[in-house]
Formats: structure tokens, sequence, C-alpha cells
């Protein structure tokens, strides 16, 4: 039997941090095929049911057209079950919004709920979990160990005992209880361990990175199980259809714009990232103080190369106090006074002398 | 560096002056208006050319105002030394500065070099026009000065770095433009309207968080609801259940009832059938046997009633023994009756025949008045038929004949007339009129006549057709005259058509009398051959119609004597007598019988023969039906005996009881077996086990009940959902309005970290520009010493005084200590400033200059010095000239050195 492990889609996620509005809105688009391909997938793939781990919206205001698409993606595959255990983002505006709830729809509640697949062989049992139900839950989870058990929860995996239970999963609780596959959801990027010598658990991820914190690859999980002897086998199915990178680019060194072009250059030519790509390059290094730094340059310049592109400027300014020791002009002037003046911090004293010397050079300061 | 001379194409009013400067002071006195102040300013634009191009006003706009007021080239040559190499420069100025031509070339190869370009002064001077103006350029009235950029970058020998201190200035202001742009505190500054838009973010987001508060109260609301709808969808659930329940018992019910009625239905059959079995003591009849009784009762009936018919009264049988005796010789049997009864019959007939045939006295005295009347012949009565018709006709056209001679001979005079011609047609035309009138009359009165006639029987045709003549005659007598009258003339002579009615009718009357002439002579021919007379020929028709009926009589008196004349009848009738007597004897042998008694008795016989017929073979009849009685009666006694039942009189009533019992016994059973296969299907096909247990407790609550409450459900849910749609329909737009400030607290929160950061900047800035003033007071406060000692030298040679009261801070600000404070030289004489300011200038060119020293123009500096000033001002120049090259630019003699200064 096949079953699809996916959670964290935020669908109706903003996208805006980084995004203009119309970008924004493409990649809200971009989410919901992202889940109607991951359903295509399951028919072409004869996946019998869907677990979403939780955190299936972003938000608890659902836009129309999400709601109808996970909707209608429910209604228009009768024959697979799909089982949605609600995260921390998940709000009741979903299920409110439904007529009725879907045959194929099952929920958990804040007790360990279990529904039966493959003739009563699999089992899918699942909470979801609150303050007021996370300390005390773990006991009350009962597993036929004779069966398949596959375990769903929304949380952060946690060895120890968790300070603030509401979003934390004690992973010790749930060792040895005859869990075959622990399906979760809560973090973005796919981790697959072992749970305890018969069981894994596994967070596949988000089906879409959205920001810079969720690069590389995203997708969802197949487990092909075989019933009868409780053996499955898993398998990290790519489903984004565009990915984020950061880039860091060492800067060390440059004095200009043209020079951090460069480097910029080789990196990228290095890194080799497809053009559909998001990216984000990371200026690193230190440059000194009087460095030409065009950002607004160099963004227009390598921006037009992806889908979307952002630099972040992460050097450190170097100021070689030294040489003005003895220059006898109101720069050396300007720098040693800023530099003999404690009421500054290091940062702020360099920030006061950039800013300074980029006035003095006719340029704004940064 | 030193000016060597200068030539002036034209500049201003300065037209073609050739200068020569020589080292040291060089004192150009000349009076007012001669162009001292514009020889300066060539000097200034030579090196640096024009300033304030675009302004307006023409006193400002110096390419404007020196524009030369003769015309031509607008222009001169400069020659310069500087740094040991003597240049020429040549510069031409045009209505723009790219009509404007620059030259330099040095001196001793007349070649062009590219040693200065077209800023010669700033590279001469490494000052700006501003600094140069400042320091080394004192134009007239404008004595004072301030350090500028250039100055303190010349005195600080950074007039190399072009971002340092020569730019301070512009960063100062820059710095200042930025702080102004962005001042959180000022309405204009970007931080300001940054942290109002906050403000009214932060209020237009508290505003839309109620969208949020509503949202959630509206899933609270939906959840409620949705509990409901479950609870109640439960509820529904089980109450379905429960009504399938009572509706499956209700249905067990009716089949226990079905059941209940097939086993009543089947023990009443089984109770009828044993009491319609019970009519049958012995045993049940077999139909066929029963049927065969009754048909045998039946029978016995008819054979009841047979001997009852063919029971003999007592009268019969006295008159049965009566007629045995009668015919104890011979029963004559009817045929034997019938041929005497013909006999008699013919016998009847033989009498009337003798009878009639037999002439009267009349009669045989009118035979033989016919046989002399006919002696020659009988006429055939189909000749009386020709001859009467003849005379008919005759009569017809005799009374006719008359009108249509009338006719005739008027037609005949008409034709007449119209041959007659045209003169007294007046006349004629009335006499016309009139006739037509006339004849019209005559054709009318024989048309009728002809009419009667013909209902009448007689012949018509003649008068009728002699009436239609007439009328047509009439007619055209009529048409000719109105023709004429009218003034038109329709005809001038008579029409042919006339002339042939005319000679038609002459034939006619001919023909006709023709045909009387003969009628009447054959008719009275006729008639007079039977001796027939008549006085008038009106008598003629009633003798023809005598003659008819004589001859009629005559044939039939004939007839009746030739039968008459016969024997055959009388002996026939004899023998008829004798066979019909015999007959009668042999029964009435002792009774003399007449003929006229023969009749009678021949019927007395003849009913008595036929009365012992009937008696007897009702006797027989009799005998027979009593034994069929018989019979039938012991067959029916014999099968009711094997059924035990008691025969009652009437046999075939009761038959017919116990047939009726029978069916209905068969019928009964047929019924019982029907119930009882209907009560074993239904066992069969029922389960009987679940019909026949007790009711289950829970289908006790009435079904109505259950419905009732069903569709109190059904109504909710149904409510509910309209609810629930009305709910999501305000959540999409609360969502909608939500998003809007999920929008706007993103913007929010975007423009606060906008405004941090622009704030940080801020600060940042503000410290910069502190930091960066701080520097350039701390760099130009090292050179601020070599100013001060200058100026303390130079106000010396002016005043003789010590400069110790005049102090010089690091921005090369001069105050003059005064009653124990420091005071602006602006708060002092215009005279007092000029010398401060000469001596600040000539100050700040000893500290810009210590090596190569430049010319210095002085345009009249001291014209606000006092007298006794005068001489210390003429000193100073005496003073300065020993070093720098001056050009000194006076009006006055008083303020001009003696010869021996130069």
């Amino acid at each position: 039997m096949k079953i699809i492990h996916c959670a964290d889609l935020h669908l109706d996620s903003k996208m805006t941090s980084n995004l203009t509005k119309e970008k924004a809105r493409e990649r809200k688009a971009e989410l919901l095929n992202t889940f109607d391909r991951m359903l295509r997938y399951a028919v072409r793939n004869q996946v019998e049911a869907v677990i979403i781990a939780g955190d299936l919206f972003d938000t608890k205001r659902i836009s129309a057209s999400a709601r109808n698409a996970v909707r209608d993606g429910i209604l228009n595959h009768p024959d697979i079950q799909f089982f949605y255990l609600r995260g921390n983002h998940d709000a009741e505006s979903f299920l409110c919004s439904l007529d009725e709830i879907p045959d194929n729809l099952k929920l958990f509640g804040e007790t360990w709920t279990t529904y039966s697949l493959a003739d009563g062989r699999i089992t899918v049992t699942g909470a979801e979990l609150n303050r007021e139900n996370a300390g005390s839950i773990w006991n009350d989870l009962t597993l036929d160990r004779d069966r398949f058990n596959l375990v769903v929860l929304h949380g952060q995996a946690s060895e120890n005992e968790p300070a603030d239970g509401a979003e934390y999963i004690n992973m010790r609780k749930l060792m040895n209880r005859g869990i075959d596959y622990l399906a979760l959801g809560h973090i973005h990027t796919y981790r697959l361990e072992q749970l305890d010598g018969r069981g894994k658990y596994c967070y596949p991820g988000c089906l879409e990175g959205r920001g810079f914190d969720e690069c590389g690859r995203h997708g969802f999980v197949l487990l092909d199980i075989d019933p009868g002897t409780g053996h499955f086998r898993q398998e990290f199915v790519e489903a984004a259809c565009r990915t984020l990178y950061t880039l860091p680019v060492d800067v060390s060194g440059c004095k200009t714009t043209f020079d951090i072009s460069e480097k910029i250059r080789d990196g990228l030519d290095r890194a080799a990232i497809s053009h559909d790509s998001l990216l984000k390059l990371v200026l690193t290094g230190e440059v000194d103080v009087e460095c030409e730094k065009n950002m607004e340059y160099l963004v227009k310049k390598f921006e037009p190369e992806y889908y979307f592109l952002k630099i972040s400027d992460e050097t450190s300014l170097m100021v070689d106090y030294s040489a003005f020791a003895l220059d006898e002009s109101l720069k050396g002037e300007f720098i040693r006074i800023v530099e003999g003046d404690d009421d500054l911090d290091p940062q702020q004293k360099v920030e006061v002398i950039r800013c300074g010397l980029r006035m003095l050079a006719g340029e704004d300061p940064d | 560096m030193r000016l060597l001379s200068c030539y002036i194409e034209n500049f201003g009013k300065l037209k073609d002056l050739s200068v020569t400067f020589e080292d040291g002071c060089n004192v150009i006195c000349r009076e007012n208006g001669w162009g001292k102040s514009t020889l300066a300013a060539f000097i200034k634009v030579m090196l640096y050319g024009f300033e304030e191009e675009k302004a307006r006003d023409d006193l400002k706009n110096e390419r404007k105002r020196y524009r030369p007021w003769q015309g031509g080239v607008y222009g001169g040559r400069l020659e310069f030394e500087a740094a040991g190499e003597r240049y020429v420069l040549t510069r031409t100025f045009g209505m723009k500065e790219k009509e404007d031509s620059f030259s330099l070339r040095k001196k001793e190869t007349n070649l062009e070099c590219r040693d200065f370009s077209r800023a010669v002064g700033e590279e001469l001077f490494f000052l700006d026009c501003a600094s140069f103006c400042r320091t080394v350029f004192l134009s007239q009235n404008d004595c004072e000065t301030v350090s500028t950029d250039a100055i303190n970058a010349r005195i600080g020998n950074l007039t190399d770095a072009t971002d340092d201190i020569n730019n301070y200035e512009n960063v100062n202001q820059r710095f200042a433009g930025l702080l102004n742009q962005m001042n959180p505190n000022r309405k204009t500054g970007s931080l300001y309207k940054c942290r109002e838009e906050i403000v009214r973010l932060e209020e237009e987001v508290r505003v839309g968080r109620s969208a949020d508060q509503a949202m959630e109260k509206l899933y609270e609301s939906i959840q409620q609801k949705r509990a409901e709808q479950d609870a109640l969808k439960e509820e529904q659930a089980l109450l379905a259940e429960k009504q399938q329940k009572i509706a499956a018992y209700k249905d067990i019910q009716v089949k226990r009832e079905a059941y209940k009625s097939l086993c009543q239905e089947y023990q009443e059959r089984e109770e009828q059938a044993k009491a319609r079995r019970a009519c049958f003591p012995a045993k049940v009849p077999e139909k066929e046997r029963l049927e065969e009784a009754i048909a045998c009762s039946v029978r016995l009936s008819a054979a009841k009633e047979k001997v009852q018919i063919y029971e003999m009264s007592e009268e019969e049988i006295r008159r049965e023994n009566d007629l045995e005796k009668l015919f104890r010789e011979e029963w004559p049997d009817p045929e034997t009756c019938d041929l005497q009864a013909q006999h008699l019959r013919e016998m009847q007939e033989l009498r009337v025949l003798m009878a009639g045939n037999r002439l009267s006295d009349e009669e045989r005295e009118r035979l033989d008045e016919g046989r002399n009347r006919f002696a020659q012949g009988v006429p055939e009565l189909s000749e009386f038929e020709r001859v009467i018709s003849e005379w008919n006709e005759c009569v017809e056209r005799r009374n006719v004949l008359p009108q249509k001679k009338l006719t005739c001979e008027t037609l005949q005079q008409i034709s007449r007339a119209g041959a007659a011609g045209e003169g007294n047609r007046t006349g004629r035309g009335a006499g016309r009129t009139v006739f037509g009138m006339l004849f019209l009359a005559a054709g009318l009165a024989l048309l009728v006549c002809g009419v009667w006639m013909a209902g009448s029987g007689k012949t018509m045709a003649p008068a009728a057709a002699a009436g239609l003549i007439a009328l047509i005659a009439g007619a055209a007598l009529l048409f000719l005259r109105r023709g004429r009258t009218g003034g038109r003339e329709v005809s001038r002579s008579p029409e042919p058509a006339d002339n042939d009615g005319l000679e038609q009718m002459k034939r006619q009357i001919a023909q006709d009398e023709a045909f009387i002439e003969q009628a009447e002579s054959g008719t009275e021919k006729f008639l007079e051959r039977y001796g027939m007379v008549w006085e008038r020929k009106s008598e003629i028709l009633d003798r023809l119609y005598d003659l008819k009926a004589a001859v009629r009589e005559y044939i039939t008196l004939s007839d009746q004597e030739k039968a008459s004349a016969q024997g055959q009848q009388e002996e026939r009738y004899r023998e008829l007598a004798e066979e019909v007597k015999a007959f009668l004897n042999k029964y009435f042998p002792e009774e003399e019988t007449d003929e006229s008694a023969f009749g009678p008795e021949l019927a007395r016989i003849r009913e008595a023969a036929g009365e012992y017929a009937v008696l007897k073979k009702k006797r027989n009849d009799l005998a027979r039906a009593r034994e069929a009685y018989r019979e039938l009666a012991g067959s029916l006694e014999a099968f009711l005996a094997e059924l035990s039942i008691e025969p009652e009189p009437d046999l075939q009533a009761h038959l017919l009881r116990i047939r009726s019992h029978l069916q209905s016994y068969e019928n009964s059973m047929q019924e019982l077996l029907a119930a009882k296969e209907r009560k074993e299907a239904f066992e069969t096909a029922e389960n009987m086990a679940e019909i026949l247990q007790e009711e289950p407790a829970e289908t006790m609550q009435p079904l109505q009940e259950i419905t009732g409450r069903l569709e109190e459900i059904a109504g909710r849910l149904e409510q509910l959902c309209e609810y629930m749609a009305d709910d999501n329909r305000h959540l999409d737009e609360l969502r909608a309005e939500s998003d809007q400030t999920a929008e706007t607290a993103e913007r929010l929160s975007a423009l606060r970290e906008s405004y941090e950061a622009g704030l940080k900047k801020y600060e940042r800035i503000k410290i910069t520009r502190e930091y960066l003033e701080r520097a350039k007071i701390s760099l130009t406060a090292r050179y601020t010493e070599p100013i001060r000692k200058g100026l303390v030298k130079y106000y010396a040679f002016l005043t003789g005084e010590d400069a110790g009261r005049i102090l010089v801070d690091a921005n090369v600000g001069v105050t003059v200590d005064e009653l124990g404070m420091q005071r602006d030289p602006r708060f002092f004489s215009a005279g007092y400033r000029d010398m401060i300011g000469v001596c600040l200038r000539m100050a700040l060119v000893d500290a810009m200059y210590r090596e190569e020293k430049p010319f210095v123009v002085f345009d009249d500096p001291f014209a606000n010095l006092d007298d006794s000033r005068l001489a210390g001002a003429l000193n100073l120049l005496r003073q300065a000239g020993r070093e720098y090259q001056i050009l000194y630019f006076t009006c006055h003699d008083s303020r001009t050195p003696q010869p021996d200064f130069t």
C-alpha cells in the first residue's frame, strides 16, 4: 500500500517578505499547484492515502481559492483517504467552510484517534497537540504491535522534556511503543531518523520553500508498505516547482562594486543555479571602510538572471586606523577623532567612519 | 607666479588696451570710470572665466556685463610667469561659453601647451574662484573675507585631495540637507512622515483587527452550529434507524395480521366445509351421478306431467267406449275422412255449377237480341277503343278549329298590313296593339282551355298548341308595336317567321278539318253497322259505350248457354253421392241419410274418428308415461338410498338442493384448499419466527412522533446549513478585510523597520556630521596660528599697532576683543572691517603660498580708510610689494604711494 506523507504545506502563505506583490501572488498559486501536482502523483502511483501532518494552511484566514483547491482535491479523489492532522498554523476555518466533512477526509482530535487501512493491518493514529494534552497524551497511546503502526504528530521533536509542551514531541515517550513510522510535521526540511529499534521518524519538510530559511529540495515522502510483512520503504519525492538557494560570496579585499560583481559572477558560475530559482546572495568577508559598494547596481545586474534575487550585505568593514595616523587631512583627522572616542563601540565607529567617508566622497550614506 | 602683461581686445568699456606689469607694487591710478575694476575683472575672467553666467541680471551676469560696449572681439591676452615658465594666455568670449576660445602658448616657443587647462586660475592658485576672490583678489568694497574649503585645503596643503577639507562645506551642506530631509521632528522630514504613516497604519490595523475578532466569533459560531449539526445528524441517524425498525416491525405486524387473516380464513373454510359435508350423511355424491339423477328427476317430472296430462277423465273414458262401439268395424282414418269430405266439396261445386249455367228468360231474350245485332260478327273490344279515341280527338279538334281559324285570319291581316308600307303607321300600330292584346287573351284562353281539357281527360294538345301560337302571335304584335313607337325602326317589313307560323297554322287547320270529317264518317258507319242510332253528334260517344256493353253481355250469355248444354256434371255428382252414402252407412246403418245430411254426418264421423284417435292415443301415451315415471322414480329412489337420503316428495327440487349442497361443499373444499395453499405459501415465504415474535419495546414509540422529530431535525439542519452558508459568506468578507489588515500590518511592520533603520541612519548621520565638524575644526586649528601671526604682521604694517585684541578661530573667523568681549567685526566701522579684511586676506595668502608667491589684486581697498590710516595702508602695500607682485587700482592720488614707493 502506498501512502504519501506530507506536511507544512502552508497554503495561502503571504510570501510577501521577499517578493513583490505580483510574485507573491504567483508563488501562492504555485503552492496550490504543487499540492495539486502531489495529488496527481498520488493518482498516477496508486497511492491510497495521504497523510497531512499539520500546517496545511499558513493562516487562519484561508482564501477561497486555497479552500476550494483543498476541498476539491479531496472531493475529486474519493479513492484516496486524506488523514489531516491540524498543526499550529491551521485553524478551524477550513473545516468551518465545508458544508459537510467529506467521507474520505479523516480528522484527528486532542486525544488519540486511530483509523485502519488495508483491512486493519495498517493503523493511522494521531493526536493534535496543545498545551493541555502535550504533557499527558503520551501514556494514552496504545498500539497493536502486530500491525503496521503509523503515528501522526505535529511538533518539534525533542529528546528532553520540553518546557513548553505545545509544540514539542517527547521522542523518548514514543520509543518502544510499537511505532513503525512516525509521520511528523513542523520542521520545514526533510529529515529521516531512527526512532527506536523498530521505527523511524520523518519530517517530510514543506512542499515548497517559501523563504530563504527554507532553501534546498522540498517535497513529500512516499511510503510503500507491505501490510503483510510490515516492511516498508520510504522515498523522498521532490515536488517543489522552484528551489531557494542562499549563496555566500566572499568579497574580502574588494575595493569597488566592479570587484564585488566579479566575485559574484565567479560564485554563480561555480554554483550553476537554475534560472527559475529564488536566490539570495550573501556578501561576506571584510572590506575596506572606503570600499565602494553599490548594492542597487549589483541587484540590478544579477536580478534578471533568476526568478528572484536578493543580495544581503553581511560584509564587515575594515578600517586601517594606522594608515590615517599621520594623515594631515580632514579625513585623517576625522578618523582619528572617531577612533579615539570611547563612547562609540567598534561597530559604531566603523559605521560613522563609513558614513563620513561616503559623504566626503560625494556619496549618500548607507 | 606673476603677471607680465595683458592686452584687452575688447572687454566692457576697455578696448585695445595693453598693460605691462612689473614685480612689486603696480599702481594703476586712474580717474573714476576709466575701467580699473573692469581691468581687474578682465584678469580674473582670463583666469577663471565668467561668474554668474546664468543670472538674468546683466550686472550679475559677467558675460553680459563685460560684453564689449563698442563691439568687436570679446577677450584679450594675458602673459604670466609660473614656475619659471612664461605663458601667453589668449581667450575670446562669445555669447555662450561654447563659443569661447582658449589658447595657451609658451612665451618662449610660442607653441600651444597643455600645462594649464581652461581652469587655469584654479590650477595656478589651487583655489576656486570664490576662494580666489576671498584671498588674492581684493575687489572694490569687498575687503572682508572668510575661509573656504579651498582656502583651508590650500592652507592645509590638501588641494590635491578632492574629497577632503576642500569638500567640507559641501559635505556639511549635504549633511544638513539629509538631516533636514530626514528630520523626525519636522513635518517635512521623511522620518516624521514615516512616523505619521506608522501611526496611521497602526490605527488602521487596530480598526482592522476587529475583523479578526469578528472572524473568531464567527468561527466559534460556525463550530457551535457544526456541533449542533453533528448532534442533530447523530440523532437523525438514530431516529432513522428507529424509524426503520418500526417500519420493519410495522411490516411484520402487517404480515402477522395477514397471517392471522389467512389462518382465520382457513379455519372458517374448514368449518364451512364440515358444515356442508353434513348434508351428505353417507357419502358425498359424485357430481356426474348427481347430474344424472337431476336429469332423471327432470325427466321424472316430465313423466309425471305426462301422466297427469294423459290421465283420462270419466267422460273421456265413456266417450272412448262409445267411440269404440261406433268404430268397432273400422275406424276411419283421417285420409278416408278427408277423401269423403273432398267428395262432398266436389258435390257442392257440381251443384253450384249446374245451377249457374242455366239461363233465365230475360237472359235468353237478351242473348237472342245480341245474336241479331251481332249477326255480322261480334266486334273486338280493341276496335271499340280505337273508335272511341278517334271520336274524342275529333271532338277536340272540332272545338278548337274556330279559334285557330280566327287566329289564322288575324295573322293574315297583320301580314297584309306589314306589306302595305309605312303609311298610317300610328293607326296600324294601335290596331296591332289591339290585335296583340287580343291574341294574347285568346292564346291564354286556349291554353287554359287546353289545360282544363287535359284535366278532364280530353286531349289537350290542339287547344294548348293553338293557345300557345296565339300567345306568341300576340307577343309578336306587341313587340312590333313597341319597336316602332320607341322611335327606332326595329323592323320595316313583316318577319319571315310570321309567315311560316301562318302557313303552318293554315296547314293544321286543313289537317284538322280532314281528320274531323274522316273520324265522323268512320264512327257513324261503325254505329250504323250495329244498329245504333243517335240524334245529335254529342250522343255518339254514349252510343259507342252502349255498344261496347252490349258486346260484353252477349259474350257472357253465349258462354253460359254453352256450359248448360253439357250433362257430365250430374253423373259425377251421383257417383260421388253414392260413395259418400256408402261410407256413412257403414257407421250409421240404421239411419237413412239424405244428401243434405251428408255434410253433417260426415262431419260427425270425422269428428268422432278424430276424437277416437285422440283418445286412443291418449290412452297409449298414458300407459307409456306411467311406465316411464315408475322407472325414473325407482332409479332416483335407489340413488338417494345410496346416499342415505330420504327422498322428498319433490324429487327434482330435492336433487337440485342436493346439487346446490354439493356445489357449496365443493366450493368450500376449493376455498379451503386455496386458503390452505395461501397459508402454506405465506409460511414458506415469510420468516415465521419473526412474525410470531413478541413486539420489541423500542418499537412502542409512535412512528408519527419520530417522523415529527425527524422533520424537525431536517428543518433545523437546513436552517443550520443556511446559517453556516451565511456565516461563510460573512467570513469571506471578513477574510478579505482581514487580508487587507494583514497587508497593512505587514506594511506597518516594514515601515517600522524602515523607520528604525532611518532613525539609526539619522542618528549616524548626525553623529558623523558632528565628528566631521570636530575633525575640520581640529584640522584648521593647526594653521590658525600662522594666520593670526600674519594678521598681526599686516595689522602692524597698516596701523603700527599690535593686533593682540584681534582673535582668529579655527574656522578663520575673526573676532575683536573689545571691552572684555569678543565681538564680530560687523559691529565695527567699514574702514575697520576693511583693515581687518585686508590683513586677514594677506595673512591667508601668506599661509597658503609659502613658496611661489602669487600676484595680489587690490582694487582700491582703502577707500573707506580715514587719512590717518591711509599712510599705514600704503605702508602695507609697500611691505607686501616686497614679497608679492601687487596690482593696485585706485582713483585718488591720496591713496597712491609716493614715486619712491615703486
